[in-house]
């Protein structure tokens, strides 16, 4: 390969194309406009918005976040300005760009996923959907979808009838055995994976001898989860043919190689981006260097090389 | 416009009991803060700790393009923060938030309110307003803490074309008391309108709300949450902002980019 050359980035992940592998993870980029100063979201290889639920949502009370080693346990509870607002103020900024928009669907039932997938079939520049059944804080209504093979399924195979759409499902560690609800998800027709959603977790103040988020228990998410995230995307890899996103702790280039070598065709950002806010576009060069410094003329090369 | 740099200290000292100012060299920053915004500070590239921190602007030098935050050293992030030294690069993002705004009237006098490391935004706003040198308007600052080791700012404030009052709960410095005793005081002997500001602990702030809320006095206050982004992103910095039309009575606002500065009589207080 000459040094003019570029090596290829472009990614293919079933029915979804992108130009770059780097995506921004569900709730840690709003719903791009807040970007605006930082780079333009075309150079994003897609966007995942802030999960959207049929009605807008107040969230948890406060605090609701806070740092832990290396991570943050976040309990949000899904505030979003419902499905109507997304659609009328969210989503004409986001079609500006030259940048596919996933959208992350929340719900506590099935008749809402339907309705979510129902309308936002239909609504200009959206270009995917993400089934989020992994939402840990019980904010969603008491029932994760996602830790059970049966309501994966369900809730996949439903949504799947109501959209042509790309479908992905979203996945929670918070399981035994993951694979077994990858395999769920696919025999419900999701199209793509992306894993993984945040762990379930709590941190207690000791002088007031409270919990340090209101709603008790939170998610984890942040350089922390990495190598748990990492071996799961890799387990799934090895035992679901579907294309993967994978995420949890990514920071840089090198974090996000990691997660393709280990079998995702694409990656996203998650925490990192309230730390460094250039983070997506400076894995995107990240990765464009070491294809160039290894003589790899195409990034799809080496997605699940590391068996 | 908000940033993203890398950018030199240019001094670091410590000005009261744990209290230090680190200045800093960005004519970005400088020239586009306004009093009330804040920037995200990160420890350093090691990520650990982990998050950015929130620091108000404090002092500006627009000709040399310089601008300053004022820290307590209490955790993890701000003891280590001091062994940052004079020449270092720190990576900042900013400037973030909304900011004080003045009335557009000049007989309006403003009563400027501080509480212990709340002071720094006040001093921004006054030493602007001071510089505008309208001698047609008043402007009153209220500076305190609880002892004379912890007051920010006692000479740059005195050098400001303001009227200024200390108050210290222990007497050490200016009045004794706190800094709602002297705001009382000075709204029973005002005649003709005015407009409070306050930044501080959110006690303080309950405080000052209410007491301008009993009398009608527009009284904006900088409200202080944890920052996990700072950017407007991740909904852990809300507030609750009174709205008739939501069911609850109220809706969450983020305090990093609606706030940090909202009107006293539109927070709900948990
Ligand atoms: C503040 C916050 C809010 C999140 N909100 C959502 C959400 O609305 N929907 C979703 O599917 N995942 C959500 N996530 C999970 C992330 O998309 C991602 O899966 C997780 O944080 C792991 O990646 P990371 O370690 O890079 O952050 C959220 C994470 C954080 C930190
Ligand atoms: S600090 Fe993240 S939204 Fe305000």
């Amino acid at each position: 390969m000459t040094a003019t050359t570029r090596p290829d980035l472009s990614v293919t992940l079933g029915p979804l194309k992108l130009k770059n592998p780097v995506m921004t993870a569900s709730g840690t980029f709003g719903f791009g406009s807040e970007w605006a100063d930082f780079f333009d979201l075309s150079r994003l290889g897609a966007i995942m918005v802030k999960a959207v639920t049929v009605h807008p949502r107040q969230g948890n009370p406060m605090p609701r976040m806070i740092e832990t080693a290396a991570g943050m346990l976040n309990s949000i509870g899904l505030q979003n300005p419902g499905l109507d607002a997304f659609i009328a103020e969210k989503m004409p900024y986001l079609r500006q760009f030259d940048c596919p928009v996933i959208v992350n669907i929340a719900a506590d039932n099935v008749g809402d996923f339907n309705t979510l997938a129902e309308r936002l079939d239909t609504v200009p520049g959206v270009s995917a959907l993400e089934v989020n059944i992994s939402c840990p804080n019980q904010a969603c209504g008491g029932i994760e979808f996602g830790v059970d093979p049966e309501l994966t399924r369900q809730v996949i195979s439903s949504v799947r009838a109501r959209t042509r759409l790309p479908l992905i499902a979203k996945l929670s560690p918070n399981v035994t055995d993951i694979t077994v609800i990858a395999r769920a998800a696919a025999d419900g027709g999701a199209d793509i994976l992306s894993l993984v959603n945040t762990f379930v977790g709590t941190a207690i103040d000791i002088k007031r001898r409270k919990f340090r988020i209101a709603n008790r228990i939170g998610g984890l998410s942040g350089p922390c989860i990495k190598p748990l995230a990492l071996y799961m995307v890799w387990r799934v890899a090895n035992a679901v043919s579907l294309p993967i996103i994978g995420m949890g702790g990514i920071v840089n280039a090198s974090d996000a190689l990691e997660f393709m070598l280990a079998g995702a065709s694409a990656v996203a950002t998650g925490t990192i981006n309230f730390v460094n806010p250039m983070a997506p576009v400076e894995i995107v060069e990240g990765i464009e260097q070491y294809l160039q410094s290894q003589g790899i003329a195409s990034l799809s090369e080496i997605v699940g090389t590391v068996r | 416009m908000r940033y993203q740099l890398d950018v030199p200290i240019l001094a670091h000292e410590r000005i009261a009991d744990c209290e230090y100012e680190m200045t800093l060299l960005s004519p970005e920053i400088a020239n586009c803060a306004r009093p009330g915004q804040f920037l995200q500070i990160l420890y350093d590239m090691t990520y650990n700790p982990f998050t950015r921190r929130p620091f108000s602007v404090y002092r500006v030098d627009r000709e040399k393009g310089t601008f300053s935050i004022v820290y307590l050293a209490r955790g993890v992030f701000t003891q280590g923060l001091r062994n940052k030294q004079v020449g270092q690069n720190l990576s900042v993002v900013g400037p973030l938030g909304n900011w004080f705004t003045p009335p557009d009237s000049p007989d309006v006098t403003l009563i400027l309110v501080g509480g212990g490391v709340g002071a720094p935004p006040i001093y921004f706003f006054a030493s602007e307003l001071s510089a505008e040198g309208r001698a047609d308007r008043t402007v009153v600052v209220i500076n305190g803490a609880r002892s004379e080791s912890l007051l920010v700012g006692v000479r740059e404030f005195s050098e400001l074309d303001i009227e200024m009052h200390f108050v210290t709960d222990d007497g050490s410095f200016g009045a004794r008391g706190v800094v709602t005793d002297v705001l009382l005081e000075r709204l029973e002997r005002q005649d003709g309108p005015v407009q409070v500001y306050a930044c501080g602990p959110t006690g303080m702030l309950r405080a000052v709300g209410n007491l301008c809320i009993e009398r009608d006095v527009p009284c904006q206050v900088s409200v202080e949450t944890p920052m996990p982004c700072g950017l407007g992103v991740c909904m852990g910095c809300v507030v609750k902002i009174k709205d008739a039309a939501s069911p609850d009575g109220f809706t969450y606002q983020r305090s990093c980019y609606e706030g940090p500065v909202f009107r006293a009589d539109e927070i709900l207080w948990e």
